[in-house]
């Protein structure tokens, strides 16, 4: 067994809505099927929905681990997708505005659990929130998922230039979700990539696209995990060149 | 000085005698004139800022600016260390060695322009001793004084090199961070909080300290009183709870916070980035 400290990446995107969810689980599951041992954290933690979008039914979640006395390894859940998963808990008021202390009993004991595991997603929420900052300095690798609207650029814009700003991270991998095809995937990238290096000084990288194809929303609807319903379809296939390029992390 | 500059510098193709040249400096540079009357000291001041052509005149001359006043220059060195210890008595707590209250404000102003310059926050950290008064009324005031100065000391040490610590009377202090989140802040008054049960000199006295904290964001509409008043009052939150704890005012970042801080010029780039893929995605035909 080889003994590599975990790739820890942290799924942003500043505007909701744009795909985060869809792309940890997705993503997920690919690298589960390269034979990779993967956790997914819900850190969405007001408006949790990785297990909506899974269909699965968590009885414990994050907030137990941060109010109750619940070990993490009792909440983290197996998925018939091969990787494991901490649920977080939606509509739980006292998870939104989470405060110092409980923001660092989760990247604590999420710290300890990492170490059972090749990579670890942290499906972030939306927003910039103080929660969102510090699990994306927790991870070790900060994707940012942005499509062809102009809120979602100025939102992944905005996120990545507030991590650079706290944090002095100036590495981010970018995903081009819902988008036409590559070239125009590129395009966005190529120009969102030249105002960081106008204005913030570095470059971004590009981790992959996803086209948008309409099994993408039936698959949701229905609870279906894309690469394991429609494994044929383009938007898998883009998935999984992702997962592809992540495992060279490692 | 600027203006001394700008005075020295133009026409320097006309030929310039040294009294012209000092006596227009001395009637364009308003400074100048208010100094005039110790005129020799004016002109060490304009040997900083002249021009080299007024320089090159100036040092051809026979009556050599610098060489006439040996004593002089002896005299300002003088009175500039004068001064730089006179600064540092009114701005140092004399007890601890911290800055002082009058420090305190005036730095307060600069941090928060830094702020509205930069677009990051700065925190402010009031720290107040819990049971204080014990020490004193037990010990007495001479140890109330040497545990002071151990607080200051602890202080000093749990806080970063660009944090500016001061002690704001009695056994109050207060700390600047600049550049700094409110979550940043709690980890730096929790280091602090922690470490004052464990100063030695007051056994029995049970000592503590309360600690509120304040954030300034860019946006908050706060001036330095309300930032004070901010810190002050979730100070007051930290001793009714209990004391020996931390509490807090301000933005803790919420959802959407931080997207204030793309600028209009970011923001019509990232416009332009929009209409470049909206109209080439329909000139597709789509």
């Amino acid at each position: 067994m080889e003994n590599k400290s975990p790739v820890i990446a942290s799924i942003s995107s500043g505007k909701g809505g744009v795909g985060k969810t869809f792309v940890s689980v997705n993503i997920a599951a690919c690298l589960a099927q390269q034979g990779k041992k993967v956790l997914v954290v819900d850190c969405d933690l007001g408006l949790a929905n990785v297990d909506v979008m899974i269909g699965v039914n968590p009885r414990f979640t994050l907030k137990e681990v941060v109010f109750g006395d619940m070990d993490v390894n009792d909440v983290a859940i197996q998925t018939k997708y091969g990787f494991d998963f901490v649920p977080a808990s939606s509509g739980a008021a006292e998870m939104v505005q989470l405060m110092y202390e409980d923001i660092e009993k989760i990247k604590e004991v999420l710290g300890k659990l990492a170490q059972q595991y090749d990579l670890v997603i942290l499906d972030t929420g939306a927003g910039i929130s103080e929660s969102v900052l510090q699990f994306n300095l927790f991870a070790n690798k900060n994707v940012i998922v942005l499509n062809r609207e102009l809120t979602s650029l100025t939102d992944a814009y905005a996120t990545i230039k507030v991590i650079y700003q706290t944090f002095g991270r100036d590495s981010f991998n970018i995903i081009v979700n819902t988008t036409r095809n590559e070239e125009e995937a590129k395009k966005i990238f190529n120009h969102i990539g030249s105002i960081c290096n106008r204005f913030l000084g570095f470059p971004l990288h590009y981790l992959g696209h996803i086209v948008y194809d309409e099994v993408v929303p039936r698959s949701i609807m229905r609870q279906e995990v894309l690469v394991h319903s429609h494994n044929q379809s383009s938007p898998a296939i883009h998935c999984s060149a992702i997962a592809e390029k992540m495992v060279n992390w490692q | 000085m600027m203006l001394m500059n700008r005075a020295l510098l133009p026409d320097d193709t006309q030929p310039r005698t040294v009294a012209e040249i000092l006596s227009k400096s001395l009637s364009e540079a308003p400074l100048l004139t208010r100094i005039k009357e110790s005129e020799s000291r004016a002109m060490i001041i304009l040997l900083d800022h002249l021009s080299p052509n007024d320089r090159q005149i100036l040092e051809k001359s026979p009556h050599r600016v610098i060489d006439l006043e040996d004593d002089l220059l002896k005299t300002i060195a003088a009175l500039h260390e004068e001064n730089v210890y006179l600064r540092s008595v009114a701005l140092i707590d004399s007890l601890t060695g911290l800055y002082n209250g009058r420090f305190f404000s005036a730095q307060l102003e600069t941090e928060m322009a830094r702020t509205r310059r930069t677009g990051l926050p700065c925190c402010l950290l009031m720290i107040d001793l819990d049971n204080f008064k014990t020490i004193n009324d037990t010990l007495g005031h001479l140890e109330g004084d040497r545990f002071l100065i151990q607080v200051a000391r602890t202080f000093s040490q749990c806080v970063r090199a660009t944090d500016i610590v001061c002690r704001y009377g009695g056994d109050e202090f207060v700390a600047i961070l600049p550049s700094t989140r409110l979550f940043v802040a709690i980890r730096i008054a929790n280091r602090f909080r922690k470490a004052v049960p464990e100063i030695p000199g007051a056994t029995g006295c049970n000592v503590s300290a309360s600690i509120g904290i304040s954030e300034f964001a860019v946006s908050s509409p706060w001036d330095a009183n309300d930032f004070i008043q901010a810190a002050d009052s979730a100070m007051y939150d930290a001793k009714s709870k209990g004391r020996n704890q931390v509490s807090t005012r301000g933005r803790y970042i919420s959802i959407n916070a931080g997207l204030e801080s793309v600028n209009p010029e970011e923001r019509k780039a990232i416009s332009s980035v929009y209409e470049n893929v909206q109209s080439q995605g329909d000139s597709d035909g789509k």
